[in-house]
């Protein structure tokens, strides 16, 4: 070999190295997998972020000439009824695979399978540009099914929101548990300790896709008799955004005494009813109003209907946190139940708290004063509480 | 190098979103709390920025989840502006 030919071959191992080198340019960061649980429809999104900056609208043009699809494992074949959307910006690529609404979830079934996989499948490697380069970084068919193998990225939690939302409704998660130390005013000596909570889960997300849930939800003191405890248990249906159907058990927290009830009824926001912010700049939350229709068999004597027996009633919950001035707020919750049926003077059975406070940047907002006053249809008796200092943080959920 | 949108881009999104559950007089809504939603307002809000972003041409990966993290706006605007993609195609 002559010393020409020694040269030739040394440029073009310096040509192939630096092409290497610039091939070597970024890298994968991280990749995941999270539902689009308030997309129009619903999908699930994988997201390859890179650890250098991209030239997005030039990996576009590469993404949009690219055939992308969801495939099994076992035979390569095309999920049926799916589609894979793509789209890049200047840190990442996404790529949406998208179900369509009136999915069973059987389809669903498919794709989050654990034992027959499925990843997505792309006609060609990726070309991913970075700015002002001409040497892409590339993603190879195999990494790209390697970063969403179904069995690794797609968990039965992912699948249990798609299901939901897929439906139209919203995944309602509530864990809200507050346990505080109130002072009884009829006796202030006697120190009582209150749990409140709501707790809702996803029940049988699986089956149709239907969005049932269990809630539990209470009210529990170390005063047995204190006439504002209620514990209620209740497996939900939610149709659309706004309209609810439950059925469980309710009744005081002695176990003993059980009553079966039936709600129907709906939710949503309505407009501020009160400014008392005085011109600051705070942000006025929409009150938060629930109300229906119930049917309620009891199965204990001592509630409000003073029997056993069944009837109907109309109930109403509502959430309302007004700001005062640039930083105190007061909190009103409020639920109560009407029936012509109740042996007490009132028909409407209404119980309410109050609660005063003050916000702090980045925290909670800090109860200085919280009363808590009313009765319950199944509980007989009346009770007022009265919480004073810095003993409770509220924390909605 | 730019993003897709900046800072000031995705705020107005986010402001329009915040409007569907409530009621401000300022610009600045950086600081306001999302301590005081319940269950409902967020899932509520999440939906109507999920629609905004939609309305305004881009793309976003939300749900409840997504959230979280957010003690205040500012948060959200700046999930907004870095998690913004153009629409898929």
């Amino acid at each position: 070999m002559g010393e020409i030919g020694i040269y030739r071959r040394i440029i073009f191992l310096i040509i192939i190295f630096n092409a290497f080198l610039f091939s070597q340019e970024n890298e994968i960061a991280n990749s995941t997998a999270d539902i689009n649980a308030f997309g129009n429809p619903p999908s699930i999104d994988y997201t390859i972020t890179f650890k250098n900056a991209i030239d997005f609208k030039r990996t576009l043009n590469e993404l949009a000439q690219l055939k992308f699809s969801l495939n099994r494992i076992s035979d390569n074949a095309i999920v049926y009824g799916t589609q894979v959307k793509k789209t890049a910006n200047d840190k990442a690529i996404k790529l949406i695979l998208v179900v369509p609404n009136d999915s069973t979830s059987g389809i669903v079934k498919e794709i989050f399978s654990q034992d027959f996989p499925t990843y997505i499948s792309v006609s060609e490697d990726i070309n991913i540009y970075m700015p002002g380069e001409n040497n892409p970084f590339t993603i190879t068919k195999d990494v790209l099914k390697e970063l969403t193998f179904s069995s690794k990225t797609l968990t039965d939690d992912k699948m249990t929101m798609l299901l939901q939302y897929l439906n139209g409704n919203s995944l309602e998660i509530i864990n809200n548990i507050n346990f505080s130390k109130e002072v009884n005013n009829a006796d202030s000596t006697l120190s009582e300790y209150i749990l409140d909570f709501d707790v809702q889960k996803p029940l049988l997300s699986n089956i149709l896709g239907l969005p049932i849930f269990y809630e539990l939800k209470g009210r529990l003191s170390t005063n047995n008799f204190n006439p504002l405890n209620i514990l209620s248990a209740y497996v939900r249906y939610r149709y659309k955004d706004n309209f609810f159907f439950e059925a469980g058990r309710t009744g005081p927290q002695k176990f003993t005494k059980n009553a079966v009830r039936v709600n129907l009824g709906y939710e949503n926001v309505i407009p501020n009813l009160i400014d008392l912010t005085g011109g600051s700049p705070r942000f006025r939350l929409k009150p938060y109003i629930k109300f229906g229709a119930s049917f309620e068999q009891n199965f204990y004597e001592e509630n409000a209907f003073g029997k056993k027996g069944s009837n109907f009633l109309v109930f109403f919950e509502g959430y309302y946190y007004v700001p005062v001035l640039d930083k105190f707020a007061l909190i009103f919750n409020a639920n109560g139940n009407y029936s012509d049926k109740f042996i007490t003077n009132d028909k409407f059975l209404f119980n309410y708290s109050i609660t005063f406070g003050y916000e702090t940047p980045l925290e909670n907002l800090n109860v200085l004063f919280k009363v808590a006053d009313g009765e319950t249809e199944v509980n007989i008796g009346k009770d007022t509480i009265y919480s004073l200092g810095l003993l409770l943080n509220f924390i909605p959920y | 190098m730019m993003g897709i949108i900046n800072n000031e881009q995705a705020k107005e999104i986010v402001k329009k979103a915040l409007r569907s559950v409530g009621d401000f007089n300022t610009n600045n809504i950086e600081n306001f709390s999302f301590s005081p939603f319940n269950n409902f307002q967020k899932n509520l809000f999440l939906k109507n920025l999920s629609t905004e972003v939609t309305a305004a041409g881009f793309y976003i990966t939300l749900n409840p989840g997504s959230a979280d993290n957010w003690k205040v706006v500012s948060d959200c605007i700046n999930y907004v502006e870095n998690n913004i993609f153009p629409q898929p195609v």
